[in-house]
């Protein structure tokens, strides 16, 4: 088709083919890590005000799920 | 073998941080600074002398020019950007390329010999100069809320999952992408500066300090390591360009991406 829509940013003209580009791995990797960090720090934090267990590693978990499914609906999904 | 060759020799001090915190030249004026002025003079003038006379057929230094041109403008700008709009990024994409590459390379260029980006500084400074354009790029394509919106909004998900993961991107793409940026430069320049820096003054200490004749036997190896790293550190410090510059190129394309 002649008519294309501006492509989307990722994936342009000169990459014709289905591989992405080395910026999104990049975008994704950044997502994990901060959504590990960014819960896991939440939870740790939540042990450390009221002296409790276990939270810093359901944090960690939930943030880890959490970042998997973003990149999904990110990258994959759309 | 004897405990006093296999025991860290007394005396010898291993380079550290303090081996980055260089004394002023002149005033506040430190080597760093002289360096970044150096680059900037260099790249202007290679840049002057590669366009003064454009040929159809050219000579070495505008071909060398074009051939760099050519690198920034089809193999990051156009595949990263696109569209109609990635013209308009490619001088300073180039420019940002020259500039890292050449104070890379300072790092390995006798006499110079620090790379300008092993102060943590000034990647920090070039970082936030990559996040107003990127930013400023996106305001004004979307408008202040769509570029929040495109940024932070993961498209097509229940309310409740945007609560978690709205700040995942939030954070990731608005605040840490800078950060990143920097840190990969710096740690990977630092690093590497730490490691020639190492292996130099081990060796120059087996040979010249140690008193056991078994660590001036065994010095050229230290030298021979110095001389292999150099190479491969001019592996990294072209790669650690191209990547800052990709990526910088990348970020742009997503804030100019379309919402779909």
């Amino acid at each position: 088709m002649e008519q294309e829509r501006p492509h989307k940013a990722s994936g342009g003209p000169g990459s014709p083919g289905n591989t992405p580009p080395p910026g999104e791995a990049w975008t994704a990797l950044s997502h994990l890590l901060t959504g590990i960090l960014l819960f896991g720090g939440i939870g740790w934090g939540v042990d450390e005000l009221f002296d409790l267990r276990g939270f810093t590693v359901a944090g960690l978990l939930v943030g880890t799920a959490a970042s998997m499914y973003l990149i999904y609906v990110r990258y994959v999904k759309s | 073998m004897t405990t006093t060759a296999t025991a860290p020799a007394p005396g010898f001090e291993s380079p550290g941080v303090e081996d980055f915190q260089l004394p002023p030249v002149f005033g506040t004026v430190t080597k760093p600074v002289l360096e970044l002025v150096l680059a900037a003079i260099i790249i202007v003038a290679f840049f002057l002398v590669a366009v003064r006379k454009p040929a159809l057929v050219p000579g070495k230094t505008q071909f060398l020019g074009e051939a760099f041109h050519g690198i920034v403008r089809n193999s990051i700008a156009r595949d990263m950007i696109g569209g109609r709009e990635f013209l308009k990024y490619v001088p300073f994409l180039t420019a940002l390329f020259a500039f890292i590459l050449v104070n890379n390379l300072f790092g390995i260029i006798p006499i110079i010999q620090f790379p300008t980006f092993a102060h943590p500084g000034v990647p920090y400074a070039l970082a936030g100069l990559v996040y107003v354009v990127f930013t400023y790029a996106g305001i004004r394509k979307h408008g202040f809320g769509g570029y929040i919106r495109l940024s932070t909004w993961p498209p097509d998900v229940p309310w409740w999952v945007r609560i978690i993961l709205t700040p995942i991107e939030f954070l990731s793409n608005l605040i840490l992408r800078p950060v990143t940026l920097s840190l990969r430069l710096f740690g990977n320049m630092f690093a590497g500066h730490l490691l020639l820096l190492l292996f130099t003054l081990g060796g120059e200490y087996m040979l010249f300090e140690a008193g056991d004749w078994q660590l001036k036997v065994l010095s050229p190896f230290a030298f021979l390591m110095a001389i292999v790293f150099t190479f491969f550190e001019a592996f990294v410090q072209v790669i650690q360009a191209y990547i800052f510059v990709m990526l910088t190129a990348s970020y742009i394309g997503t804030v100019l991406a379309d919402d779909h």
